[in-house]
């Protein structure tokens, strides 16, 4: 059989239910990456954003 | 929470690695609350919100005694909104999803999302018979 209704249930059991809140804080701000490896990441990220309009120039021509 | 004084059970998962933590009731009030005890093993933690007194904690109840079919009732904060409350039932017991030794889950088709974590899963006493802590979907589990 199906409830009527929740509602004197949630009522009920509203004032016992808490939101928490939390502050963390990230201790690697380089995604895990070890030092040289992110420099290395971090010239091809730059390399591959150069290429972008010219590959894209090219598929539309 | 589970004494008018103000301790609070949760996942492990919702405090951890936190630098401070906040506890907000229904009634707006705040309290800074610390951790007593945690458990990564069964995701369990413990928390005390200071100062608190002359709450009303839920009552913890029997989830040996729940039967596949039986209604439930989940509430938290789902996406950040704050004392959403779903219902549904109980889909299975014992379920097995791959996380960590003691993997033995109650799953429910009561909507759970992102932010439900930590909050109860009640029975239709109003007692608490779990804590709902992971969600499967295609997208995010």
């Amino acid at each position: 059989m199906v409830p009527a209704n929740f509602s004197d249930l949630a009522e009920k059991v509203r004032p016992g239910v808490v939101n928490i809140q939390v502050v963390k804080t990230v201790k690697n701000a380089g995604y895990g990456v070890p030092f040289p490896f992110r420099t290395l990441l971090v010239i091809f990220l730059a390399l591959s954003l150069m290429k972008i309009p010219i590959e894209s120039r090219s598929s539309k021509g | 929470m589970i004494s008018s004084d103000g301790y609070i059970l949760t996942n492990n998962h919702v405090i951890n690695d936190a630098t401070q933590i906040k506890i907000k009731l229904s009634d707006g009030k705040e309290y800074d609350a610390k951790v007593v005890g945690r458990d990564p093993k069964t995701d369990l933690a413990l928390l005390k919100a200071e100062r608190a007194s002359n709450l009303r904690p839920l009552q913890l109840g029997d989830s040996d005694s729940l039967k596949v079919g039986n209604w439930v009732v989940a509430i938290g904060s789902p996406f950040g909104l704050e004392q959403t409350v779903t219902a549904g039932i109980v889909s299975a017991k014992g379920r097995v999803i791959g996380s960590g030794p003691y993997d033995n889950f109650i799953q429910t088709d009561a909507s759970i999302n992102p932010g439900n974590s930590g909050g109860p899963l009640l029975n239709t006493e109003g007692q608490v018979v779990g804590i709902n802590t992971a969600i499967f979907s295609p997208e995010r589990g």
